[in-house]
């Protein structure tokens, strides 16, 4: 904007109250194809038409006892009663309110000590066993009316010892005919698959055994099959072709001989190993951050939370919320005390 | 050092008339104007000890004032008009010529057409640009003046300003068929 159109300027002009050399200044720049000029030649317009609106208004009608002046002291000074300032007042005193609680709350903390937490599943100090990955996996011997072999001697006893039942060791070679017509007829018959429910079945190639047990066998009989104790104590052979109902009879009566109590059902045993696998998980993470807790509360802290949420809505993952819920960083790690005795599984 | 009530009633008569009519363009109704004036002035009076902080009182009185008008427009109390002339202000408009003088009769009769176009264009505009150019036209405050009332910075004055004259412009562009230049 040019100095010689500004608004007080133009204004001065059109009431002809503006010194003759401003005013030709302003008329050269009034004269120019310009769109100051243009825009200064609006409000030479408006100016002109709006002159009818400086009439006088109707005169004021307050007289000052209207006003009734009290004579109550007068407000503070301006510095603690204008607005913004009693607003910064007042924030001032909330900030100090809450920094006072924050230093209350963290002393009172860390004199009081660790809080103490009791478990309800999570065993704190006795260790958990690890439990069968076939059982957390939802295993059974049977499916679909095939047997589900297990090919490996040592999974078969563990898992034989973990579920309270004998293995049923089927030994065969892959190109005898019997055997694969044993697969394919009784070891396929609903009442057989019914006693295989009580054992875990073991499939093993004769050719992996050592000779002289292998020979030993084809002299008994082929295929050859046995029921034998985890510890290994054989429990009954059955040996050659058989019938369906022979060889179910055959598993039924050497799982008579054992004096133990019928085995849980594959269901409960699974559900037993899950638990036990969540127990595990959950008891890894408390010691881990018990130890971390000192070093970095932050980080143990996470940890916590993660395997919280990685256990979701079980006993365990209530156990590891009461925790994070007694401890507050950075008071010290809480006390934990050990749950009840857990019940025996069998 | 605060202000006392012989200096207040002194301000007060010399203010008065001023800042009434201030308030009476800006929310457009004497009598209101009246209440606003009243406020501002118990307002004044409740922080007199803070007096000599404020600057000089009569600056003080307009930034206040402008503050209660603000407040009341705000809270929907007062139309957004322009005062009608004061009666006996507006002879020229009001005492029509003889119908005998038919030439004097038309030119009075396109001056009343005239001013109801200004008035209802004036009333037309956003508050921020017609509060600016009330201030401006027809109180004659300065740029620097009415950004200290109004608490904004000059330039954002002098924009409300052109806008205002802008768009009373494109509404009464149809009265224009005057020199824009005026004799001197």
């Amino acid at each position: 904007m040019s100095p010689a159109l500004t608004l007080e300027r133009l204004r001065d002009y059109a009431d002809g109250v503006l010194a003759a050399p401003q005013a030709r200044e302003l008329e050269r720049a009034l004269g120019q194809e310009a769109p100051e000029a243009c825009e200064a030649a609006t409000y030479l317009l408006v100016h002109r038409l709006s002159a009818p609106l400086l009439a006088p208004t109707a005169p004021s009608r307050l007289v000052f006892e209207d006003l009734a002046l009290t004579d109550a002291p007068p407000r503070g000074p301006a510095w603690l009663t204008s607005r913004p300032r009693r607003w910064a007042l007042a924030a001032a005193a909330l900030l100090l309110l809450a920094v006072g609680a924050w230093w209350h709350v963290r002393s009172h903390d860390a004199a009081s000590g660790p809080a103490e937490v009791r478990l309800t599943s999570v065993p704190w100090t006795s260790a958990v066993p690890v439990p069968d990955a076939r059982l957390v996996a939802d295993y059974r011997p049977t499916a679909e009316k095939h047997v589900v072999w297990l090919e490996d001697a040592e999974a078969a006893t563990a898992l034989a010892r973990a579920s309270g039942r004998p293995v049923l060791r089927f030994v065969q070679h892959p190109e005898c005919p019997m055997c694969r017509a044993l697969e394919a007829g009784p070891l396929r018959d609903d009442e057989v698959l019914r006693a295989l429910d009580g054992v875990v079945p073991l499939r093993l190639d004769v050719e992996r055994l050592p000779r002289a047990e292998g020979m030993a066998l084809m002299r008994e009989g082929w295929p050859h099959l046995s029921v034998r104790g985890a510890e290994g104590r054989v429990l009954g052979t059955f040996a050659g072709m058989r019938t369906a109902r022979d060889l179910a009879l055959r598993i039924a009566s050497a799982l008579a001989t054992t004096a133990a109590a019928a085995p849980a059902s594959w269901t409960d045993l699974s559900a037993q190993a899950k638990a036990q696998a969540r127990r595990r998980e959950a008891q890894t993470a408390l010691h881990e951050v018990h130890d971390l807790a000192a070093r970095d509360p932050e980080a143990a802290r996470r940890r916590l939370e993660a395997a919280r949420a990685l256990l979701g809505a079980t006993p365990e993952g209530d156990d590891l919320g009461r925790v994070l819920a007694a401890w507050r960083p950075p008071a010290p790690f809480p006390r934990i005390e050990e749950p009840p005795p857990l019940e025996s599984p069998r | 050092m605060p202000l006392h009530r012989r200096q207040f009633h002194d301000l007060f008569l010399a203010e008065r008339d001023r800042v009434h009519r201030f308030l009476t363009r800006l929310c457009g109704d004497p009598t209101e104007a009246d209440d606003l004036l009243q406020e501002a002035f118990l307002r004044l009076w409740a922080h007199r000890a803070a007096f000599a902080e404020r600057g000089p009182a009569a600056a003080w009185l307009m930034r206040t004032a402008f503050r209660v008008y603000l407040s009341a427009r705000e809270k929907g109390q007062r139309r957004r008009r322009l005062a009608p002339p004061a009666p006996q202000a507006s002879d020229a408009l009001a005492q029509a010529p003889a119908r005998s003088d038919v030439q004097a009769f038309e030119e009075h009769e396109q001056r009343v057409a005239l001013l109801a176009q200004v008035h209802a264009a004036l009333d037309a505009l956003e508050d921020g640009p017609r509060e600016a150019f009330v201030m401006f036209r027809l109180e004659g405050l300065s740029v620097a003046e009415i950004a200290a009332i109004t608490d904004l910075p000059p330039k954002t004055v002098e924009t409300r300003i052109r806008r205002a004259t802008t768009l009373l412009a494109q509404r009464l562009g149809a009265a224009v068929a005057r020199p824009l230049v005026p004799k001197r």
